[in-house]
């Protein structure tokens, strides 16, 4: 299929030089979120877009793209502002397509990396969210494996900060040999994606913006992660 | 909750107005001049209360250029636990809405080049008043400076300032990697000393946003394959403008102001404060150098032909802007819209602010028709794209162009189909960008209807003035009833001479200056004398309460008219503030909604193409 060039997105580089601090949000929409968890899905991300966009600094700062996987693999929004950021309507459908999705993911970031570059932007280091409920159906393909490599060698090199959500009942085992090593994958408390959310977007705020000290300090996960004991 | 400030005086905790990493800053009801910060690490440490009592004690003259605290605050009660400051209220926008376009034109729309050349020089000026009063900032950026509708800025956050007082030296723990220089990058800033150098960096950094259309010094096209995040960049030195660099890593970013729209003497500057060296004691340009710089700069702009509202250096070649313009297709400068209504300076009368506040609202927007050329185009696209669906030499046969037009219909309603639910989501998403936004402003909203009622409310018996001087005319007559009551002609049961003598020594001669804790303080008198002392004051208490007739006409008391002139005064502040907050979100809503309405247009020309195509299919044989 062509896709379209997006005008606007270039006119933003040249009119908003602010460094940008790219995440892209990878969620699964497969059949087994369907139900109260694709619904608390939708309202955690329609806060997520509203807190960013209500702040004036992160507003310049964060670009939001979300790639999700089902019954296929799509890119529901390319990067963009977090107040131009048109918020899709999440369906639960379709397996569990989780490497294709990550690679998909890192392509779409590279791509915009590569416009940040050609328009002389600076950015911070990217980050990749994934939020998964599931297994994985594609762990026997090539993108599988791609998937861990490219988590693991961005992770390596600085440049990328990958996090793995599970929901329910996701297989830890499996998303943890996705996720970086030195942090693996978090167990969300329930359906608490509002506090996950406020969560993301705290920490967008202190990648982006003025936070103290030369490291990032994330704030505590307590608010929706559940720890096994 | 109310708090209390050094002196004792209660103030009512306001709506939060900033949420940071170190405390939250509420608004003052009936203050609007004045707001509270209360720090997250509250009681605060003995060394935190000393800094910011000394901040307290700075030269008057400062106040002008920096928010300095007036005031600890306390918890509960007076002497309670110190848990925050009581600062001025600093109206404005962060220096970063400002420098960068986008926010620009929200903001300061009225701002030309001219304006921002004013704002980076009275940025530098602000920085010379703080250096010569041995002050360092050391955690410039972007959201420390607030910059007024008139250019004037005042420097926030004076908390985590540098200053030397009475031998102690009270540090700097902070920064922002961003506005941190080369030879700070990755060094622990705690009980570091901060020097005016420092601060050149970030002062240079700010000036060069300001001029440079908000781009950044170290950001530029990478010449290498190494991501190189903003503060790696600053480490290096790697100022991309510099023409003559000692190892190229970054060049100039496309479509930004070339170097050379400035004079000389200003690039010199940014050479200073930027390239290698720069980090000795002493190198980067002081902030007279860049007023100086920057006045000469003022007195050298010219208009450009193309366009009245662009304003750049004469010596120049050809208009930046224009350049922009033409390359990024970016017009940084638009000329303003017509005149403005002159904004009313005086506070106007109270009748006039009851309506104007009751007739705030928040009005969701509805999607307009798109253009005529927008429709046209549309028109034509889908033609085109009809004809790709067959080669023309088919299309010309009759037997063809029939079924054609068959499988034309069912594929156009296919997408006539698709076209309906994207008009459909944006019609949902227009409805959530205005929950979205509306949830912003509908505190200030309800603030500015509660502020009419307070107005309203002036002069009848439900009015915070009139109740006040109901409350001092009592205080005051049974003061004076009171003092009519003298203790010698008491005949409390052993209040004999002596005891009176005491008393009267102490200054304890009539019923108003009996106390419990007078009393106790007395030598030799006891709990039973002292109960019934303070039983003989209660007595007459309750007979002037019994015979106490309130004032009938109080409007003409004068103590009346000050507190309503006061409270009037005060509400009016109040409510133009809330009026600017709800103008600010509902600039934010058109701008979020123009996007929005620009993707509706596209979609709704599509839609009615497609629509207009399948009336004419069906219409034919």
């Amino acid at each position: 299929m062509d896709e379209q060039i997006p005008f606007f997105h270039n006119v933003q580089l040249a009119d908003n030089p602010e460094p940008r601090c790219p995440c892209v949000v990878v969620l699964d929409v497969s059949s087994s979120m369907s139900g109260d968890a694709i619904e608390a899905l939708n309202r955690g991300v329609g806060q997520f877009i509203q807190e960013l966009s209500e702040d004036s600094l992160a507003n310049r700062r964060v670009e939001v793209a979300i790639v999700t996987f089902g019954s296929s693999v799509q890119l529901a929004a390319d990067f963009t502002s977090p107040r131009s950021l048109i918020t899709p309507h999440f369906t639960a459908d379709g397996a569990t397509p989780m490497g294709e999705a990550v690679v998909r993911a890192y392509s779409v970031l590279e791509s915009r990396k590569e416009e940040y570059r050609r328009a002389g932007v600076s950015y911070f280091r990217p980050w990749m969210f994934l939020l998964t409920d599931g297994e994985p159906t594609d762990t026997h393909s090539k993108h599988w494996k791609d998937a861990i490599r490219l988590v693991h060698e961005g992770e390596a090199n600085k440049r990328l900060l990958f996090f793995g959500v599970a929901v329910n009942d996701a297989d830890q085992a499996v998303l943890n040999a996705l996720c970086p090593p030195k942090r693996p994958s978090l167990k969300l408390k329930g359906l608490h994606f509002g506090e996950l959310f406020s969560w993301l977007t705290a920490s967008l705020k202190s990648a982006s913006a003025s936070a103290p000290g030369s490291a990032i300090k994330l704030p505590p996960t307590s608010g929706w992660a559940s720890i096994e004991v | 909750m109310p708090v209390f400030d050094e002196a004792g005086r209660a103030w009512d905790l306001g709506p939060k107005i900033a949420a940071g990493g170190e405390g939250v800053v509420h608004q003052l009801v009936h203050s609007p001049e004045y707001c509270a910060k209360v720090y997250h690490a509250a009681p605060l440490s003995a060394l935190k209360q000393s800094k910011l009592k000394s901040l307290c004690g700075l030269p008057k003259e400062l106040r002008e250029t920096l928010a300095l605290p007036l005031s600890l605050i306390f918890s509960q009660q007076p002497g309670g636990k110190a848990i925050g400051v009581i600062l001025p209220f600093v109206k404005g926008h962060d220096i970063f809405e400002l420098y960068n376009p986008q926010s620009r034109r929200e903001h300061f729309q009225k701002a030309d080049f001219a304006f921002l050349v004013e704002a980076a020089r009275n940025l530098s000026i602000a920085f010379k008043v703080l250096h010569e009063n041995g002050i360092v900032m050391g955690d410039v950026n972007e959201q420390n400076i607030k910059v007024r509708p008139d250019g004037t800025l005042s420097l926030i956050d004076c908390d985590s300032f540098q200053i030397d007082r009475h031998g102690q030296r009270y540090h700097c723990n902070v920064g922002t990697p961003l506005w941190t220089p080369p030879e700070l990058q990755g060094v622990s800033l705690a009980e570091l000393e901060r020097t005016p150098n420092h601060d050149a960096f970030g002062l240079a950094q700010l000036i060069f946003l300001l001029l440079f259309a908000g781009r950044y010094p170290f950001a530029g096209r990478p010449l290498t394959n190494e991501p190189l995040p903003p503060e790696a960049a600053i480490a290096k030195f790697a100022f991309a403008f510099d023409p003559t660099p000692q190892e190229r890593l970054l060049e100039p970013p496309p479509s930004a102001p070339p170097f050379k729209s400035l004079p000389p003497a200003l690039r010199n500057l940014f050479l200073r404060a930027f390239r290698r060296g720069s980090q000795l004691p002493g190198a980067r340009p002081s902030p007279s150098e860049w007023v100086t710089e920057l006045t000469a700069l003022s007195g050298s702009l010219r208009r450009c032909a193309a366009s009245s509202a662009h304003l750049h250096w004469k010596g120049s070649e050809g208009c930046p802007w224009c350049h922009i313009l033409q390359t990024a297709r970016v017009e940084l400068f638009p000329a303003p819209p017509g005149s403005l209504p002159k904004r009313e300076d005086s506070l106007g009368s109270l009748n006039d602010w009851v309506p104007r506040l009751l007739a705030v609202n928040f009005e969701p927007l509805q999607f307009g028709p798109p253009s005529a050329t927008l429709q046209t185009a549309a028109i034509n696209a889908l033609e085109l794209e009809l004809k790709s669906w067959m080669p023309r030499f088919l299309r010309q046969i009759p037997f063809v162009q029939r079924n054609l037009n068959a499988s034309h219909l069912v594929e156009l309603k296919t997408r006539l189909s698709q076209a309906s639910q994207t008009l459909g989501h944006f019609s949902n998403q227009a409805s959530t960008l205005y929950l979205q936004n509306f949830a912003h402003a509908q505190p200030f909203l309800k603030s500015a209807h509660e502020t009419a009622a307070e107005i309203k409310n002036i002069g009848t018996p439900n009015s915070k003035a009139i109740a006040q001087v109901l409350s001092d005319h009592r205080e005051q007559a049974l003061q004076r009833h009171l003092e009519r009551r003298l203790l010698y002609r008491a005949q409390v049961a052993g209040l004999g001479q002596s005891r009176l003598a005491t008393l009267q020594s102490y200054h304890v001669i009539t019923a108003w200056d009996v106390t419990e804790s007078t009393l106790m303080a007395l030598p030799g008198f006891g709990m039973t004398l002292t109960r019934k002392i303070l039983q003989w004051r209660r007595l007459h208490e309750q007979n002037f309460h019994r015979s106490y007739r309130p004032p009938t006409s109080i409007q003409n008391e004068p103590s009346f008219t000050a507190a309503a002139q006061r409270e009037a005064a005060e509400l009016i502040t109040y409510g133009k503030l809330l009026l600017e907050r709800i103008s600010e979100a509902q600039a934010a809503y058109a701008s979020s909604f123009e996007t929005l309405q620009a993707a509706y247009h596209n979609a709704y020309a599509r839609w009615s193409a497609l629509e207009t195509r399948i009336r004419q299919l069906s219409a034919m044989p």
